[in-house]
């Protein structure tokens, strides 16, 4: 009776994993189809052939060419700077204690829980208010802003494996403070700070719902041209672009692969062996 | 040599000591990271909050420089049918498809937290992240193109059993939108809290008898109950935040909050009307996430521990 109940239950359990796993991978592998679709109008699955013009028609456009280099720019100018800033936050995290940490944790964490909307509507009347205005300077600061507590989380975690004792040991033989993390702490803190960086480019290079309130006609980020455009729209440069973006992501994803492994990420908590847990 | 010795007071310094100022003792580097965050997130929404008090003069987006009118009529918005059935969505859709995804992220997270194999589980891993990286726009883009008029959208509507354009079926679209969105960022939280359970208390119950089922229930679900419990709010909070699901797959049949914001800066120029719905929706997903992750901490004793 009890293993009937488990083979019941195991497959209903797996056969509502398989339709999600549809949900999930289906409308990818739909579009990517889509994208050498050799049709000028929009059919019905499949197509007839295989064809570049959509991906051809996509690097001709200007607009997707322009929005490219921006959507760039701001990935790496806003990834830099989370970065130095947030490995600063994890640095001043780590010596401080108490109530006083959980507070500025909380503040350098809060990004993550305003919604991006709410994010891109008050740094457009902020930056209204003193004169700043939209455009590539107001992207970048909000690219940054979200990306940041993904970097501290990373260089927080890269810094707990790191013992106190050597920062007081290079102390002890004259180093000041400052100069011993410089030249001991960050480059063990390495990883955490390319794991961050990672991160925040790839947020910077998703992050379209505080971007559509601070573009501007000369400067726009793809997301948001896709987006417009999807509106306006069907056209499968659409799909051209987003297999593109998905090649992308699969980039992303082997470099923290290759500098981390992706196993480390996650850790295997009570499951795994000591091997991760000692430096 | 000892005339040498003796004219010495104290010995030299080994090295050279740099002297220790305040860059030592005054904790720097966590000034300009607060400057960033008070100045970019804090300040900002400080005005929003002061702007969504404001009385809206028509033709000027923020209102009229220099005057300033209390008021809170703002916020009666959802006196309004309209806008309490646009609230209604907005949580209602995103409670469904939240369901959905939780339900399917607990069974997976539970095996890529078991799972031995290091292989097997290094590309499972590697799959949903770049699911999860890929941008949301191609995901929305996927889901519209494989549910429109030369898609599913028919099979939808004869399920239903209404028109191609019924507002359910738009509905259900933004579920699926949701849920595909939802179930990788899900999966990959949930793995935390799943690993914190010792293994051997599987092995235990399961050789005292019990099925994988009871097990489950009875043993494992109990024990990492706040940590999944937290993980569903925080993936609640992020489809209540949706924008441009809803903007896309919506048709402007659906439309969430966040949409509503948008639609009052971009169409309306209403600034003092979209300050007071973006509070709204701030306000909705601070409870959510905050507050009732607070309640299931003191309800169940337990503290949860996941990575946000």
């Amino acid at each position: 009776m009890k293993r009937l109940i488990d083979i019941v239950g195991t497959a209903l359990v797996a056969a509502f994993l398989v339709l999600i796993a549809a949900i999930v991978v289906g409308p990818f592998l739909y579009s990517m189809t889509m994208s050498v679709d050799p049709r000028t109008f929009l059919g019905p699955f499949p197509p007839p052939g295989i064809s570049g013009r959509w991906y051809a028609k996509f690097f001709a456009d200007e607009r997707y060419l322009r929005a490219l280099w921006v959507s760039f720019g701001l990935a790496l100018i806003a990834g830099t700077v989370a970065t130095a800033l947030g490995t600063l936050a994890a640095l001043g995290l780590s010596r401080m204690q108490g109530s006083g940490r959980m507070a500025v944790d909380g503040l350098f964490a809060s990004p993550k829980l305003v919604p991006h909307v709410v994010i891109g509507f008050s740094i457009l009347v902020g930056f209204s208010a003193v004169g700043l205005g939209s455009g590539f300077f107001a992207l970048a600061c909000v690219h940054m802003l979200v990306a940041l507590p993904f970097v501290v989380r990373a260089v927080a975690a890269a810094l707990v494996g790191i013992r106190p004792s050597l920062v007081e040991a290079a102390m002890s033989l004259g180093a000041t403070r400052t100069q011993a993390v410089w030249d001991i702490v960050l480059p063990l803190a390495r990883t955490g700070m390319a794991v961050g960086f990672v991160f925040a480019v790839a947020v910077s290079l998703d992050e379209v719902s505080a971007s559509v309130f601070l573009t501007t006609p000369a400067v726009v980020t793809l997301p948001v041209v896709l987006v417009s455009d999807m509106k306006a729209s069907f056209d499968l440069t659409i799909a051209a672009a987003a297999a593109m973006m998905v090649l992308l992501a699969a980039l992303v994803v082997f470099a923290l692969d290759r500098i981390v492994g992706i196993e480390r990420l996650l850790g295997r908590g009570a499951f795994g062996g000591g091997a991760e847990n000692s430096r | 040599m000892g005339a040498a010795l003796g004219a010495r007071d104290q010995p030299a310094p080994l090295m050279a000591r740099p002297t220790r100022g305040p860059a030592d003792r005054v904790n720097w580097p966590v000034v300009p990271p607060l400057v960033a965050v008070l100045g970019l997130l804090v300040l900002p929404l400080a005005l929003v909050a002061v702007m969504s008090t404001r009385r809206p003069a028509p033709g000027f987006a923020g209102g009229i420089a220099g005057e300033y009118v209390f008021t809170l009529e703002n916020y009666a918005v959802f006196l309004d049918t309209a806008y309490l059935r646009y609230l209604g969505d907005t949580l209602w859709l995103s409670l469904v498809a939240t369901t959905i995804a939780a339900a399917a992220a607990y069974p997976m997270a539970s095996w890529l937290a078991t799972a031995p194999s290091s292989r097997q589980r290094k590309l499972a891993i590697g799959a949903l992240m770049v699911i999860l990286y890929a941008s949301a726009v191609v995901k929305v883009y996927g889901v519209a193109l494989a549910f429109g008029p030369t898609g599913l959208r028919p099979l939808l509507a004869a399920f239903w059993g209404v028109g191609l354009n019924n507002r359910l079926v738009t509905s259900t679209v933004v579920v699926v939108g949701l849920v595909n969105f939802l179930v990788p960022i899900a999966t990959l939280m949930m793995v935390g809290p799943l690993q914190q359970v010792n293994p051997a208390l599987s092995a235990a119950a399961q050789s005292l008898g019990a099925n994988r089922m009871t097990t489950h229930l009875t043993v494992i679900l109990p024990l990492c109950l706040p940590g999944v419990a937290q993980v569903f709010m925080l993936t609640y909070a992020s489809a209540i935040s949706a924008f441009v699901i809803p903007l896309i797959l919506g048709r402007g049949q659906v439309n969430f909050l966040s949409n509503l914001v948008y639609a009052r800066f971009s169409e309306v120029s209403d600034f003092p009307g979209g300050a007071a719905l973006s509070m709204l929706l701030l306000a909705i997903t601070l409870t959510v996430t905050l507050g009732l992750g607070w309640l299931v901490t003191n309800s169940t004793g337990l503290r949860p521990r996941i990575a946000r």
